[in-house]
C-alpha cells in the first residue's frame, strides 16, 4: 500500500539535508537523546527552530544507517533506558563537508538576494 | 566498518520495533516532565506532550521505512494477506492446493525417480568408465535375446586388451542358502575374480575374490554382501572362516563386501566365484561358454574404439557349433560395448520417458485449472481491487500482490506435493517389480526438492500471470460501479482457452493410458501353450551325494502317489517348466526327408514324465502324449512342437517319423516322433515361438537310460484350487526325501502373473495418470461452465422471461460445453498421433494409431464432459426471471 506522507507544518519547513546538518552539529558537543536533540535545536535557534518530531526520528535513523551517528542504549538521570546518539569519525567529515556546502549555498543566495540592478543606488 | 554495520543492524533487526517504541515513550515521558517541571499537571503535561510529538504510528512507519526493510515488510504484508484470504474460502484453498499437490507430487516423484534410475551415476568408483559388453553374430539371434560375451572371444581380447583395464563375468541366480538351521531361498551374484577389480570394490571384513578361487579344484568360498552380514550375522566379525551352505555345498565365507557394491541389482545378497572356462586346446572340441560381462574402459579410450578391438578378437576365434547353437546363425561377430548405467536401466528407459512426459502433461493440465480458478477468483475480487487502486496502488503494486498471492498456494501446493511426493518414493520400491533396476537407491534428496521447488515456481507464474496481468486494468471506476460486463467477457475467453488446452493434453494421456490397458490384456489372452489355471508346480532340487539315484526314486514314488488322490487330475514332472529361470537347448543332426545330408537342428529340450503333458495342458495337435511304456521302451520316443516341425520337418508326416543318431555320441539308437504338441511361450507372452523338442524321461540318450535328475519341476493339475494341495505335495516330498531342497510350491497362476509385473505396472501408472488428467480437465470445464452460467444470470434470465424454454438454455450451457471439449479433442487427437509413436516399443499387438484406443479416449472425454455440464445445465435451465431481472 502506498500511503500518502502526511506533512506538518512546522514554523519554517526544513529541507531534509538542512535538518541533516543540525542534528550532526548538535552532537557535536556531545552525545545526546532524540529529546535532547529537539530542544538543543530550539534552545540554539532561539526558539525559532522546532524541529517536527515526524522529521527528527526518521532523520536520526537514516543518519545512523549511513554510519554518520552511532546510537546506543544508556540510562538516563531519571534511571531510564534511553537511545543515545553520538557523532562519528564519518559523521564528523560529512559534518564539516555539509558545513561548507552550507556556507556556500547561504553566501550565493545572499549574493543574489542583496544584488542590485544595474544601475540602482 | 560496513560489516560491523552489517552485524548491528542484524543484531537490531530482532528488537527494531520495540527499540523504537521504546524511544519514543521516552521522549514523550521526558516532554511531560519539562512540562511539569514548568507547573503544569500531570495529565495536562502528558496530553500536550503527546500533541507536540505528533502522530506516534505515523512518525514509527516513516521511521521504520528508513530502515531500508520495506520491501521485506510489505512482502511479509502480501504473504499475510494472501493467507488470510486462504482461510477465509476453504473451497477454493482446498481446490487448489489439492489440484496443485498432486501435480507438483507427482511431478516430483516421477522426475526424481527418474533420476535416479535413469541419470544418477552408479555408487562404484569410476562408475562413468563401467561399461556392458557383448557380442552379437548378425543376422542371428541370441536365444531370448540374451547379450552374452564367449568365452572365446574373451581370451582372444584380454591376452592383449589395451581398450579395457579390466573384464569380467557375472550372473545373478537363486540359491538354496543355509546358515546353522536356517534355509532360504536368496539371490547371489556369481562373479568372475576379475570382478571386484572391475567395480573397484572393497571389503568391509576379510578378502574379496581371487584368481585362486575359481580354478578348477579350489576350495568353495563365498563372500557375503554388507547388508546380509548385518542382518543375519549381526554383523559379527567373528564371521570369517565360518561355514554356509549353498545349494548343498558347504562354502567358507573369507570376507564380507562393502554395501555399495551390490551388484548387478538389489537382490544380490552374495558372491560366488566364477569360473570362465577356459578355451581347450583341442581346436575340434566345442568347450564353448557364454557369459554377461562387464568391463572398465581404460582412461581415455572411447566405445567406439573399445568396440573395435572386440570385435576383431572375436573375429579372431573360431567359429563353433555352439557358438552358433547360442548366438543364432549368423555371419561376422561383432561386439558392443556400452554404458553400464545405460545397460542396466535400458529395460525400463522408455516406459520411464513415457512416464515423465505424462506427469509433465499433468502439471500443465493443473496449472491451467488452478490459472482458471485464480481467474474466477480474480472477477470476484474486482470491487476490492478496484478500491485499492482508487486509493493509490499502482498497477505493479497490484500486480505484485496477485503474484506473491499465487506463489503463496504455490507454495503450500508444493509443500504438500512434496509430502506426497516422499510418500510415493518410499512406497515404489514395494509397489514396483522387484526386477526394477537401481529403486533402492530413490530417496528425498536436495535434487528432489529442487524439482519440487522449480515445478511449484513454474505453477505459481504460469497459473498466477494471466490474473495478474489483468488486474489494475482502467475499468477500476466501473468495477466499483459493479457491472464488469467487459472484464468479463475477457477473462472468460482466456478461461475458455484454458480449458481448451487442458483437454488437448488430456487426450494423449488417455490415448497412451488405453494403449497400454489394451496391450496389456493382449498380453495377458496369448495363448502360451499351456493351462495354468488349476496347476501347482513345485521346484525341487536333489543335492549333494547319489543324486541321479535319489531323483529317481523322488519321481518314481512321487507321481504315482499324487496321481492316486481323487483331487488330481494330472500330475508329472520334467527337467523344464514355462516361466522357469532354467534354459536347454540341445543340437542334433536329422536327416532331412528326402535324403542328403544331415541338418543341424537345436531346440529347447525338456525331459518329462508322462504326465506332464495333460497336467500342464499342453495343446495336442497331432499323435499322442506319453504313457508310462515310452520311458524304457528300446526306442527314444519324441514330441516335437509346431515351431520345430514346420521348421525342421517339413514335407512328409510329422508322427511316426524315425530317425538314427541325433547325438554326435551315440551309436544304434532310433527315435521316434509319437506326437506334435502346440508352441509353449517358456520365457513369458512377449516371446516367439522357438522350436522345442521333449523326450520321454527314462528315454534313452546317449546310449544309456537317461532320466531327469537334480532339478524337477512337479506339475499337477488339480481339480479344485491347486493351492490346497501345497502342503500335501510338501510333506510328500520330504517323506520321500528329507534332503531335497524345494523352492517355491505354488500355483503356476502366480508365477504367470509376476511374469506380468512390469507391463502390469506401466499400465496401472499410467492408467492413474489418465484419469487424473480426465478428472481434472472435468473440473476445469465444470468451472467455466459454472461460473458462465452464473456471470450471465441477467441473460439467462431475459431470454427465460422471453419464453426460451428449459430446453433452450440446457442446450446453450451443453453447446458452449461440448463446443470447447470438441476444439480440445481436435488439437488432442492431432497431438496423440503424433506423439502415441514413442509409445512403440511398450506395445503388445497394438499399433501406436490403434483405432479403439482413438475412439474410446474422445468417447471418455465427451462423456465426462456431459456430466461436467450437467449442473451448471441445470442451474440454468432452473433460472428464475424475476429474480435474475432484479439482482445486479
Amino acid at each position: 500500500m502506498v500511503l500518502k506522507r502526511a506533512r506538518y507544518r512546522n514554523r519554517i519547513e526544513l529541507l531534509q539535508g538542512t535538518l541533516d546538518l543540525l542534528i550532526l552539529q548538535t552532537l557535536q558537543w556531545g552525545p545526546q537523546h532524540g529529546y535532547g536533540i529537539s530542544q538543543a535545536m530550539r534552545a540554539g535557534s532561539g526558539e525559532v527552530l522546532q524541529v517536527d518530531t515526524g522529521s527528527l526520528y526518521p532523520a536520526l535513523h537514516r543518519l545512523e544507517r549511513r554510519g554518520w551517528i552511532a546510537a546506543e542504549w544508556k540510562l538516563s538521570e531519571k534511571k531510564q533506558r534511553t537511545r543515545v546518539y553520538r557523532l562519528t569519525a564519518a559523521g564528523r567529515k560529512q559534518l564539516a563537508a555539509e558545513r561548507s556546502r552550507w556556507t556556500r549555498l547561504s553566501e550565493a543566495i545572499g549574493a543574489i538576494l542583496n544584488a542590485r540592478r544595474e544601475g540602482e543606488a | 566498518m560496513r560489516i560491523a554495520g552489517i552485524v548491528e543492524r542484524l543484531r537490531r533487526l530482532s528488537t527494531r520495533d520495540a527499540d523504537l517504541d521504546e524511544e519514543i515513550q521516552f521522549h514523550l515521558r521526558a516532554s511531560a516532565d519539562d512540562r511539569m517541571a514548568r507547573g503544569e499537571s500531570a495529565d495536562e503535561a502528558a496530553v500536550r506532550a503527546h500533541r507536540e510529538f505528533g502522530n506516534v504510528t505515523l512518525v514509527k512507519e516513516v521511521t521504520r521505512g528508513m530502515w531500508g526493510w520495506t520491501w521485506l515488510d510489505r512482502l511479509l504484508q502480501d504473504v499475510g494477506y494472501a493467507l488470510r484470504l486462504l482461510r477465509r474460502s476453504p473451497g477454493f484453498a482446498a481446490a487448489a492446493l489439492v489440484t496443485l499437490a498432486l501435480g507438483i507430487g507427482a511431478t516430483t516423484a516421477v522426475f526424481s525417480v527418474v533420476y535416479d534410475v535413469l541419470l544418477k551415476p552408479l555408487p562404484y568408483p569410476n562408475a562413468g568408465r563401467l561399461v556392458r559388453v557383448w557380442e552379437e553374430h548378425p543376422p542371428g539371434r541370441a536365444v531370448a535375446g540374451n547379450r552374452w560375451l564367449s568365452n572365446r572371444t574373451y581370451f582372444a581380447w584380454i591376452e592383449h586388451a589395451r581398450t579395457l583395464d579390466a573384464l569380467g563375468a557375472f550372473g545373478l541366480y537363486e540359491y538354496a542358502f543355509a546358515s546353522g538351521d536356517d534355509v532360504s531361498r536368496v539371490f547371489g551374484s556369481e562373479v568372475s575374480p576379475s570382478m571386484p577389480s572391475v567395480l573397484g570394490a572393497r571389503p568391509v571384513l576379510g578378502r574379496l575374490l581371487t584368481d585362486a578361487d575359481a580354478a578348477e579344484n579350489a576350495p568353495k568360498v563365498i563372500v557375503l554382501g554388507e547388508s546380509m552380514w548385518r542382518r543375519q550375522f549381526g554383523g559379527d566379525a567373528g564371521v570369517i572362516g565360518r561355514s554356509v551352505t549353498v545349494d548343498g555345498e558347504p562354502r567358507r565365507i573369507v570376507g564380507v563386501v562393502a554395501a555399495g557394491f551390490v551388484f548387478p541389482d538389489r537382490r544380490a545378497r552374495f558372491w560366488l566365484p566364477d569360473r570362465i572356462r577356459p578355451v581347450p586346446t583341442d581346436p575340434k572340441s566345442q568347450g564353448t561358454s557364454v557369459f554377461s560381462a562387464i568391463g572398465r574402459l581404460a582412461p581415455g579410450i572411447t566405445l567406439a574404439q573399445a568396440e573395435a578391438e572386440g570385435t576383431a578378437a572375436a573375429l579372431s576365434a573360431p567359429v563353433t557349433l555352439a557358438t552358433r547353437m547360442l548366438f543364432g546363425s549368423g555371419s561376422a561377430p561383432v561386439v558392443h560395448v556400452r554404458p553400464l548405467v545405460d545397460d542396466m536401466s535400458a529395460q525400463v528407459r522408455p516406459a520411464l520417458l513415457v512416464l515423465a512426459g505424462a506427469v509433465a502433461l499433468v502439471l500443465l493440465i493443473t496449472c491451467a485449472n488452478v490459472a482458471s480458478l485464480l481467474m474466477s477468483r480474480g472477477i470476484a475480487r474486482q470491487r476490492e481491487l478496484a478500491i485499492r487502486a482508487a486509493i493509490g496502488a499502482g498497477r505493479g503494486r497490484l500486480a505484485r500482490q496477485l503474484m506473491t498471492e499465487s506463489f503463496v498456494l504455490a507454495a503450500l501446493g508444493g509443500a504438500l506435493g512434496l509430502a506426497l511426493a516422499a510418500a510415493l518414493v518410499s512406497l515404489l520400491p514395494a509397489l514396483a517389480p522387484p526386477q526394477f533396476p537401481r529403486l533402492d537407491d530413490a530417496r528425498i534428496d536436495w535434487r528432489v526438492l529442487a524439482i519440487a521447488a522449480a515445478a511449484s515456481i513454474v505453477a505459481a507464474v504460469a497459473s498466477g500471470l494471466a490474473p495478474a496481468v489483468r488486474a489494475g486494468a482502467a475499468a477500476a471506476a466501473e468495477a466499483l460501479r459493479g457491472a464488469p460486463a467487459g472484464q468479463g467477457r475477457v477473462t472468460r475467453t482466456l478461461r475458455n482457452t484454458l480449458v481448451v488446452a487442458e483437454t488437448a493434453f488430456a487426450v494423449p494421456l488417455l490415448v497412451g493410458a488405453i494403449l497400454l490397458a489394451q496391450s496389456f490384456v493382449r498380453l495377458a489372452h496369448v495363448d502360451a501353450g499351456y493351462d495354468a489355471q488349476h496347476v501347482l508346480a513345485a521346484r525341487v532340487e536333489v543335492l549333494g551325494e547319489q543324486v541321479p539315484g535319489r531323483s529317481a526314486r523322488l519321481l518314481d514314488t512321487l507321481l504315482p502317489a499324487l496321481r492316486g488322490r481323487p483331487d488330481v487330475a494330472a500330475a508329472g514332472a520334467g527337467s523344464m517348466m514355462p516361466l522357469s529361470a532354467r534354459t536347454a537347448i540341445t543340437s542334433f543332426r536329422l536327416p532331412p526327408p528326402d535324403g542328403g545330408p544331415p541338418v543341424e537342428t537345436h531346440a529347447l529340450t525338456y525331459r518329462v514324465t508322462p504326465g506332464y503333458a495333460e497336467a500342464l495342458g499342453l495343446r495336442l495337435r497331432a499323435g499322442r502324449f506319453f504313457t508310462d511304456a515310452d520311458a524304457n521302451a528300446g526306442v527314444r520316443r519324441m514330441l516335437v512342437n509346431e515351431a520345430f516341425a514346420r521348421q525342421y520337418l517339413a514335407g512328409g508326416p510329422v508322427v511316426g517319423r524315425r530317425f538314427g543318431d541325433l547325438y554326435n555320441d551315440e551309436h544304434g539308437t532310433t527315435t521316434e516322433i509319437v506326437g506334435v504338441v502346440g508352441n509353449v511361450l517358456k520365457d513369458g507372452n512377449d516371446q516367439k515361438p522357438e522350436p522345442e523338442v521333449y523326450f520321454a524321461d527314462g528315454a534313452s540318450l546317449g546310449g544309456s537310460s537317461r532320466r531327469i535328475q537334480g532339478y524337477i519341476n512337479v506339475v499337477v493339475r488339480s481339480t479344485g484350487n491347486p493351492a490346497v494341495l501345497a502342503a500335501d505335495v510338501r510333506s510328500l516330498i520330504r517323506g520321500i526325501d528329507r534332503t531335497a531342497s524345494i523352492d517355491a510350491i505354488e500355483p503356476l497362476a502366480a508365477a504367470v502373473d509376476r511374469s506380468m509385473d512390469e507391463p502390469r505396472f506401466a499400465t496401472t501408472v499410467l492408467m492413474t495418470f489418465g484419469l487424473l488428467a480426465l478428472t481434472l480437465a472435468a473440473v476445469g470445464l465444470y468451472g467455466v461452465l459454472a461460473f458462465g452460467v452464473a456471470q450471465r444470470r441477467r441473460e439467462l434470465g431475459v431470454r427465460a422471461a422471453l419464453g426460451a424454454g428449459r430446453g433452450r438454455l440446457v442446450g446453450m450451457v451443453l453447446r458452449e460445453g461440448l463446443g470447447l471439449t470438441l476444439g480440445g479433442l481436435a488439437l488432442g487427437l492431432l497431438a496423440a498421433a503424433a506423439v502415441t509413436r514413442l509409445l512403440e516399443s511398450l506395445l503388445f499387438g497394438v499399433t501406436p494409431l490403434d483405432p479403439l484406443a482413438f475412439l474410446a479416449a474422445p468417447l471418455a472425454l465427451v462423456l465426462v464432459a456431459v456430466v461436467a455440464c450437467a449442473l451448471p445445465a441445470r442451474r440454468a435451465a432452473t433460472v428464475d426471471p424475476a429474480e435474475a431481472l432484479r439482482c445486479d
